[in-house]
């Protein structure tokens, strides 16, 4: 049997992650019961493989032509631009989630394999963006969950910590099942995994009709579930609530970005014909996450249970680009939701960051506990501020560009009209929770004003995180054009420039 | 800011002088327009974001240099009024200076997407400066102030998208001359009332003014008088600068509506300020009635009705002169008012009276401030309010002559005050008061001086505005 031919360069990331992973294991066994130092500090380990995964992800990026796209592996992975782009997102989670458990204030049993767990994890979504076969992405997204379930129950003496990993795990499999029940009728149709050919089979109308479309949407929850968009969100709020405060900042991100990732794909290859059905589906679910999150998200005391409503809500924000991400479209909703995630990691790692540091200062996840921190530590307080302006999609932060762009990706359909109206009212429900925070910050009274200091890492994060918040809102252009010319997929319609954005009139 | 927290003065002299340095750039602008007019003399521009198409475009016209110096000086002189602020110095300075960004960069931006960004910037300062150093229910009224604007603003922002998309353009001098939507029904009406949302409740216009007496009286004076004195002008500003010009067809259609909602606000606004007991509540409505003169003077320009150029330039004239008339004469009110609440610590009408012996200055000043406010000949509220009701009279004449009832009532409750707080017995509770100090002299003369300046001779100000309104009068006649 032939041995298929691959480009290994093509995969460096996902092999550098393998390797920093087993490295990150096995230096953790070693080093179980010693202070672990330098190279053999599983945490190390796991931050450089992070890294150099990503500056291999960089140079593939930029090394490869505009619009390029390929596969490897007998086809069952792509390399193409939404693939590239999301990798590199989400492994910049990954490094931001293994900064913060170092910087973690409670230290957990065998922490060590928590660092090779989250490596892992970036391996499962680098393979989750580029899979374009069904069992691949079965596979891939399975591993992801596993390594999350194990995550999130990682305070093993916490009775929260551990129901949320039997919550996240229930609900998990069910999802799972029926994204697999949804895979076999696929298949049944079509007689291929391979999402190109699958495409090819259904866009004459030959095989299947509503059947594609039923199996389509079974597959898809599987994905909805991860992003935790209405009416597969109710995990999210418990999961964050109980896992260590670095794992739910983790899995607030980067699991949703590979999850918009295999949406994205899976929605701009399939569907010539069912376009119609899918995008009404999609702009109601979108509709529904962000008034559901923004409203469930009023009432919360705690911190987490708060940004898990919120991030409820931006998922619902990042839907509206995928409603108008279909093959006709993808031009304009595309780099909209790729926008959208850059910004969205940036102010909710931000956003989360803030949370670990108040925990060590109030040793507290309650909001009330947030009160006076505007005086007890200021930069902390305006940090938190423009974090939270940034997901309120305010202006001169991230979040408002980033929203800028879903709102002009919709407002070109005029039946979608209206969701960009719901869109702009959630804004103005979401600031009401985000300044309570504000509120609580500056204009109550502090309790203690001893100031904190705080470790490196993480006031390295937040500074980080903090300056791009910044940045991006104030000159995003550098992002902006990276996504519009990477909204291409393996197999899908011609790259075309983002036409969201069309390049302005040179002359008065 | 860079100076340490501890070091209240230097924050407060360095806020100073940055404050100063926009008013010494609005004298070269004021020269400029004093001599032949062009079309937007002075602007500036450079590419921003170039994948979005939005530029750094910033200029002066007839339209916004009176408000811009207007802006520069009031923020300065509220600066000065807050030189008694304590608690949390720095970030009191640091925030009051990003509002005087925000405000002025509104007035000035020409570029949609920039317009949009500075509106939101003068937002944000403006809910801390009411929620840190408010009056006893700031924080609801903090909230209640973000929230609404917002409300106003998102719509705003679908608004500017939708016309950038059916343009290409953010330029707001182009879509000027362009109007990109019109002829357009229904796009063109959900476009208006967008805007019209947005502006409104920045102005505001009834029904949209309830969190106008909240965020008035719970603000520290400063802010009160910023919002009197500059914010509320944004909304009037977003009509004649977007409203009128881009979508005139879908203002000349709803033009009715806009009226009867701002004779609305005369009469209930008067009304209103005519219960209140407390001192400040009472000018917060007056602002509402006072904005509704600007708004009917709008709402005439451009209605679809019979009337000549002359009539719809002297409608803008006096709404533009009414803004700056209701800034100087409502920011001095407000400084009055803090001046008594600092001495009293109580604004209740009731509990006042006979002040006048105790404090004679201060008595004249408000006096001054007052008689201002109802339109009284010879300073800066008669011109605005005659000239809104000149122009007004011949378009919208039975909707003009019942706003005739608002002067009156604004006239009664004016002079009431006044008898309540000066005349009379005095409360020997404040026989002790001390009368208007150096501080409150400095932030209020100046303000008081240029009322009276503007309605002796308010020639060279008419001349810059009459260039704006008679361009945006041509397009509706």
């Amino acid at each position: 049997m032939l041995v298929p031919r691959i480009n290994f360069t093509l995969l460096a990331p996902e092999l550098i992650l393998t390797v920093a992973g087993t490295w990150a294991l096995l230096t953790s066994v070693a080093t179980r019961r010693k202070k672990p130092r330098s190279l053999l500090d599983p945490m190390y380990v796991a931050a450089a493989g992070c890294v150099v995964a990503f500056v291999s992800a960089a140079q593939t990026y930029a090394s490869i032509p505009v619009g390029y796209h390929g596969t490897l592996v007998s086809g069952s992975l792509a390399v193409d631009g939404l693939s590239l782009f999301l990798k590199m997102l989400c492994i910049l989670g990954t490094l931001a989630g293994v900064i913060l458990t170092r910087a973690y204030h409670r230290r957990m049993y065998n922490e060590g394999e928590l660092y090779s767990l989250l490596v892992f994890a970036a391996l499962a979504m680098c393979l989750l963006v580029s899979a374009t076969e069904l069992v691949t992405i079965y596979l891939s997204l399975e591993f992801l969950s596993l390594v999350s379930y194990v995550m999130a129950g990682y305070l093993k003496e916490e009775p929260r910590s551990n129901e949320a990993a039997v919550k996240y795990f229930l609900y998990g499999a069910v999802s799972a099942g029926i994204m697999l029940y949804g895979m076999s009728i696929l298949y049944g149709l079509t007689g291929s995994t391979l999402l190109s050919e699958i495409a090819a089979q259904t866009s004459g109308g030959a095989a299947g009709g509503k059947a594609v479309l039923l199996a389509v949407a079974m597959v898809a929850t599987g994905f909805l579930f991860k992003i935790a968009a209405v009416p597969f969100h109710q995990w999210s709020p418990d999961i964050y609530e109980g896992a260590p405060t670095p794992v739910a900042a983790f899995l607030s991100v980067a699991p949703k970005m590979a999850g918009f990732g295999v949406l994205l794909r899976v929605f701009a290859l399939l569907f010539p014909t069912h376009a119609p059905d899918w995008v009404t589906l999609m702009a109601w679910l979108s509709a529904l996450s962000m008034t559901v999150g923004n409203l469930s998200a009023i009432p919360q005391r705690n911190i987490k249970r708060m940004l898990a409503y919120s991030s409820i809500a931006q998922a619902g924000y990042v839907m509206m680009g995928v409603a108008v991400a279909g093959p006709a479209t993808a031009a304009t909703g595309m780099p909209a939701v790729m926008v959208y995630l850059g910004m969205y990691l940036v102010m909710n790692i931000g956003a989360f960051a803030v949370a670990i540091a108040v925990e060590r200062l109030a040793g507290s996840e309650e909001i009330p506990d947030y009160a006076g921190l505007g005086q007890r530590s200021p930069w902390l307080a305006w940090m938190m501020v423009v974090f939270l302006v940034s997901l309120a999609g305010l202006p001169l932060t991230a979040g408002f560009v980033g929203k800028y762009y879903l709102f002009a990706a919709v407002l070109r359909f005029h039946e979608l009209a209206w969701l960009a109206g719901v869109a702009a009212a959630n804004t103005a429900i979401s600031v009401y929770y985000y300044f309570n925070v504000v509120r609580v910050m500056f204009f109550a009274p502090a309790k203690q004003t001893t100031p904190v200091p705080q470790p490196f890492g993480l006031r390295l994060a937040l500074v980080v995180a903090f300056i791009f918040t910044l940045l991006l809102g104030i000159f995003p252009d550098h992002l902006l054009n990276l996504a519009s010319t990477s909204n291409h997929v393996y197999g899908g319609p011609l790259p075309t420039q983002s036409s969201v954005a069309p390049p302005p009139p040179s002359s008065r | 800011m860079f100076v340490p927290r501890e070091n209240r003065a230097t924050i407060k002299w360095v806020s100073l002088a940055f404050s100063a340095i926009p008013l010494a750039l609005c004298i070269p602008l004021i020269r400029g327009f004093l001599g032949p007019h062009a079309a937007m003399p002075f602007a500036e521009r450079r590419s921003w974001i170039g994948a979005l198409g939005a530029n750094f475009f910033l200029g002066v016209d007839g339209l916004s240099l009176p408000l811009v110096v207007l802006t520069a000086l009031l923020s300065l002189i509220s600066l000065v009024y807050s030189w008694h602020i304590e608690e949390r110095t720095k970030e009191y300075f640091a925030l009051f200076l990003v509002l005087e960004t925000g405000m002025l960069g509104t007035f000035l931006a020409l570029d949609f997407f920039l317009f949009y960004v500075f509106w939101e910037v003068s937002l944000v300062p403006m809910y801390f400066i009411i929620g840190v150093w408010g009056g006893p229910r700031r924080e609801y009224a903090a909230i209640k102030f973000f929230l609404y604007t917002l409300v106003g603003s998102v719509a705003m922002l679908l608004a500017i998208i939708y016309l950038r998309l059916n343009s290409g353009t953010f330029d707001m001098l182009q879509l000027a001359v362009r109007r990109p939507l019109e002829g357009q029904w229904p796009q063109i009406g959900l476009v208006f009332w967008a805007f019209f949302l947005a502006f409104a409740i920045k102005v505001p216009l009834f029904p949209f003014h309830t969190w106008l007496p909240d965020a008035h009286v719970e603000a520290p004076t400063a802010g009160s008088v910023i919002l009197a004195a500059i914010l509320l002008k944004m909304g009037c500003y977003g009509f004649l600068r977007v409203i009128l010009p881009i979508l005139p067809s879908a203002a000349a259609a709803y033009s009715g509506y806009i009226a009867v909602l701002a004779v609305i606000s005369i009469v209930y606004g008067a009304l209103v300020a005519m219960a209140q007991w407390d001192v400040k509540k009472l000018i917060a409505y007056s602002s509402v009635n006072h904005m509704g003169y600007v708004m009917l003077a709008i709402a005439a320009a451009c209605a679809a009705r019979e009337g000549d150029l002359t009539s719809r330039a002297a409608a803008l004239n006096g709404a533009q002169f009414e803004m700056i008339a209701h800034g100087v004469l409502t920011g001095a009110l407000f400084m009055l008012v803090g001046v008594i609440y600092d001495r009293a610590h109580t604004r209740d009408l009731g509990s006042f009276g006979g002040l006048m012996v105790r404090m004679p200055v201060y008595a004249g000043l408000f006096s001054l401030a007052a008689f201002g406010s109802l339109g009284l000949p010879g300073l800066a509220g008669f011109v605005a309010e005659f000239l809104v009701l000149v122009g007004s009279f011949p378009i919208y004449t039975l909707i003009t002559a019942l706003a005739g009832i608002g002067i009156v009532v604004t006239a009664a409750f004016m002079l009431w005050t006044i008898q309540r707080l000066f005349l009379g017995p005095l409360n020997q509770k404040w026989a002790e008061l001390k009368d208007i100090d150096r501080r409150e002299l400095i932030s209020l003369v100046p303000v008081l001086a240029l009322a009276v300046l503007m309605g002796v001779y308010p020639k060279p100000i008419l001349e810059v505005m009459n260039v704006a309104s008679m361009a945006i009068a041509r397009l509706f006649v």
